[in-house]
């Protein structure tokens, strides 16, 4: 779904052509999940570093870095208690639309929310978010069922499918 | 799906920064903590290009503005302590809970589902008793009773006899009624949008024994909300003037000298609280529909905005200190910020999106109440671990046990806590584990240790053999090819799952108990699984298969532990989840319903309960053969703890939160301290205390 790859030039290091392949679906899926592009910039960052650093004890980078990169984002989250909704000026650098989702998705349980922006957002199979999330394929689609059954009270949208 | 693709669609338009010379420089420091980095300045680098001039509608000029310079309190204000709330309404209930100022410690002390309907509760000065209202028929009124809800005294019962307020000396109790007009009906002053326009409501007060009852002043206008100053001379409320308009009004406290002290042309003004010297009211303005909170200062006549341009707040609350004011923001979460309007933060929610209102801030030193018989409370305790990947937590051999990954390494901690106090008590370093990559839980107590599964570090699937008496690894199994998923150990035997090396079907080793060699191992057809156990005489392996068409599907596998062959499978037909936690002889599991099996012969026991109808953050077994419900807050259909006995009778439940962190990765009962742990996905376990 996402269109938004990070475009330079070329690289040998796979960790980077990683980055490069999927940094701008990780970035734009964790400013979804966060509402906030520090927070999603922060977690990016620091979970790539974080890959390098490892190097070749991953063996599942890709689902790695992306497992890594939520769990960075919801601590930071955590950490401020979330108290309110995504800032206010994070927002701008959105479009209306997508400041309106990413509004009612820090209305869902994080676990609902990351559910939700990993499979419809980032386009990850359900088998695929579990493994990223660290649990089960039924507790995905009970957390995919309910995220977007309050997506679609709070939007306002139809959900047909 | 629909309109939510749109929407996503639209967010994928955002331009993602190029954070790689931010990444590597981070690698260059090594592990550490995140710092403010070229991250931030690329993010506030695409925030500048594409910064919109537009509004949205959240926008509180207060959120952002600095932090109030420390002052210290004045001398004769005592501390701040618990900030009391009611919350919900007339369809789910009204409980009262509490709360400490920094959004922790959130209880219920009086429960939803109480025999008595507990509104608009207020603490006695010395804090000994509260009163209240009754709005349910037949009980219309104001009520005194204990904190904890017990020698209730009706004082009044007038149809619309409402916010019941103390005087400082504990003696009296103003309130507002509208009994001079007996053909009235039940009707809500202020509540313009249902009928409550005309409702002629007056201000009285009453001797604390509810004898005594005499109306202050004589205005023909509406008036109602009256709070006592805190040096009891005075009196201020909310009056009704042209139409809607409301101001805030003075007088003295023997009904004297009626006075405006606070009004707009542009709305109204209503609900005054006081600052606790006295010297000033804080009170919701609205003004042109924005909604604010406004201080007036009562000896200069200025008026300063704290919060504006909002859609709803209410109900501002000073603090005991006088430094802060809770207030109510969008209806359903409960606010505090700086008493200069800066530092707002949210420190409660209401999950179910009804309300919450009747905020009392309490002194330090008052007394704690009392929790309401028959319905469980949380008592919750955040243990930081000081890792940031706590996975797996199991009772066991006197302590609390917590597997955490260290994020840095493949290594990380087991965490032994002492199931008291939740202090760390030992830190056990592991080589490796398995949780930080694919979440397993991997623990286990049992013949006398603690058991870790692990791998993931190029050596294969290994078990540490923990000593509790030492707290050190006494003995390291190596189990075989690929990385560990679970672990489960009991008196007849050592189960060890197993991912495999390069995919492909999960493996089940036992383990001789007696020699420790690998005993025999079962290719189990999941392609993804994280949990083994063994009840009524089977090992059990619930794990993920696909379907016929091809989609991911639940299934539990029964084993013959002595054959080692597979002889059942259970999938639901519907895909339908299954949370599943075993006893010694009952399957628990969610499928329509909470269900229980009969471990041994497969044969349904139990089910479905009415209540909770589904599941939850996850199902806990209590080791009696029954099972605990936790759900964590945001759902707002099932927020609660619910226990159920083997029998299938669900014989507590809380209505109150047990927070976000109770939505964790795994969790264990321990029937010796009546808590649950709960460890979160991120730093943290959670202790519930459940009684």
């Amino acid at each position: 779904m996402w269109d938004a790859t990070v475009t330079t030039e070329s690289t040998t290091s796979p960790i980077e052509q990683l980055y490069r392949k999927q940094g701008g679906h990780l970035w734009l899926s964790l400013l979804a999940f966060s509402g906030d592009p520090e927070v999603a910039s922060d977690s990016v960052a620091e979970a790539f570093a974080q890959l390098l650093g490892r190097g070749d004890a991953v063996r599942s980078p890709e689902r790695w870095v992306w497992r890594a990169a939520f769990r960075i984002a919801a601590g930071t989250l955590k950490a401020r208690r979330r108290s309110l909704p995504a800032s206010p000026e994070g927002m701008y650098v959105m479009e209306e639309p997508a400041r309106d989702l990413v509004a009612a998705l820090a209305q869902l349980s994080p676990r609902q929310r990351a559910a939700v922006v990993l499979h419809h957002a980032a386009d990850y199979p359900i088998k695929e978010v579990a493994a990223i999330l660290g649990t089960s394929q039924a507790a995905v689609k009970v957390h995919l069922a309910r995220g977007r059954a309050r997506l679609r009270d709070l939007l306002g949208d139809d959900d047909d499918g | 799906m629909g309109d939510l693709k749109e929407r996503f669609d639209a967010l994928s338009k955002t331009s993602a920064p190029d954070l790689w010379d931010d990444i590597e420089e981070r690698e260059s420091r090594g592990p550490s903590a995140p710092a403010p980095s070229a991250a931030r300045r690329a993010a506030i680098a695409a925030l500048a290009l594409t910064l919109a001039g537009a509004a949205i509608g959240f926008t509180l000029r207060a959120f952002s503005g600095s932090p109030t310079p420390a002052v210290s309190p004045e001398p004769s204000l005592p501390a701040n302590g618990d900030i009391f709330f009611s919350i919900g309404g007339a369809e789910v209930g009204i409980a009262w809970q509490a709360v400490s100022p920094d959004g922790s410690d959130r209880r219920t002390l009086i429960p939803r589902n109480s025999e008595v309907h507990y509104d608009q509760v207020a603490w006695s000065p010395d804090g000994r008793r509260i009163a209240f209202v009754d709005y349910l028929v037949g009980h219309y009124g104001i009520y005194t009773a204990d904190p904890d809800g017990s020698h209730i005294e009706r004082l009044t019962n007038g149809i619309n006899d409402a916010r019941p307020s103390w005087s400082p000396d504990g003696r009296m109790i103003a309130f507002s009624s509208t009994r001079a007009d007996p053909s009235v009906g039940q009707c809500e002053p202020g509540d313009f949008g249902s009928g409550g326009l005309d409702c002629p409501s007056d201000i009285y007060v009453m001797n604390a024994d509810g004898s005594g009852v005499r109306r202050l002043g004589a205005d023909a206008r509406p008036e109602w909300g009256p709070v006592w100053s805190p040096d009891g001379s005075q009196i201020a409320f909310t009056r009704q003037d042209v139409g809607t308009r409301t101001d805030v009004v003075l007088m003295n406290a023997d009904g004297s000298d009626g006075r405006v002290v606070s009004s707009t042309p542009e709305g109204s003004n209503l609900r005054p609280s006081w600052s606790p010297d006295g010297s000033s009211l804080a009170y919701v303005s609205i003004r042109n529909e924005d909604w604010g909170i406004y201080v007036t200062d009562l000896m200069t006549g200025q008026e300063r905005e704290l919060v504006t341009n909002s859609s709803s707040v209410d109900d501002p609350v000073w603090s005991p200190d006088g430094q802060r004011i809770a207030f109510v923001s969008a209806y359903v979460d409960l606010m505090i910020m700086n008493a200069d309007g800066s530092d707002v933060r949210a420190i409660a929610h209401d999950p179910n999106n009804v309300g919450i209102d009747d905020i009392t801030w309490r002194p330090h030193s008052a007394t704690e109440p009392a929790v309401v018989k028959g319905e469980l409370a949380i008592d919750s305790q955040t243990i930081d671990t000081g890792l940031r990947f706590p996975e797996g937590v199991v009772v066991g051999e006197s302590a609390v046990w917590v597997a955490a990954g260290s994020g840095d390494a493949a290594g990380g901690d087991l965490i032994r806590l002492d199931p008291r106090t939740g202090d760390i008590d030992a830190r056990i370093a592991m080589p490796s584990l398995p949780g930080w990559e694919f979440g397993g839980a991997g623990i286990a107590t049992g013949q006398g240790s603690v058991w870790v599964a692990a791998g993931g570090t190029g050596g294969g699937t290994v078990l540490y053999r923990v000593d509790p008496q030492t707290n050190a690894i006494a003995e390291t199994i190596h189990v075989g090819e690929g990385n560990a998923a679970d672990v489960w150990v009991d008196d007849s035997g050592i189960w060890v799952l197993a991912f495999p090396q390069g995919g492909g079907s999960m493996n089940l080793y036992g383990i001789d108990p007696a020699t420790h060699d690998v005993a025999g191992v079962v290719e189990v057809p999941a392609t993804w699984s994280q949990n083994v156990f063994v009840a009524g005489g089977w090992v059990y392996v619930l794990g993920n298969t696909d379907d016929r068409n091809g989609a991911p599907a639940e299934t539990l596998f029964q084993i013959d532990p002595e054959s080692l062959d597979i002889i059942a499978q259970f999938q639901p037909a519907d895909g339908a989840a299954l949370f599943m936690s075993a006893s010694s002889d009952r399957l628990w599991f969610f499928h329509g319903g909470l269900r229980a099996l009969d471990a041994t012969t497969g044969a349904e026991l139990i089910g479905p309960l009415d209540a909770p109808e589904r599941c939850c953050s996850g199902l806990i077994a209590d080791g009696d053969g029954g099972v605990w419900v936790v759900s964590a807050s945001g759902r707002a259909d099932e927020t609660g703890v619910w226990h159920v006995d083997r029998d299938g009778h669900i014989d507590a439940s809380t209505s109150s939160d047990p927070g976000e962190d109770a939505e964790g990765v795994a969790g264990a009962y321990d029937p010796a301290t009546q808590s649950l742990w709960i460890a979160d996905s991120e730093d943290t376990v959670l202790r519930l205390g459940v009684r």
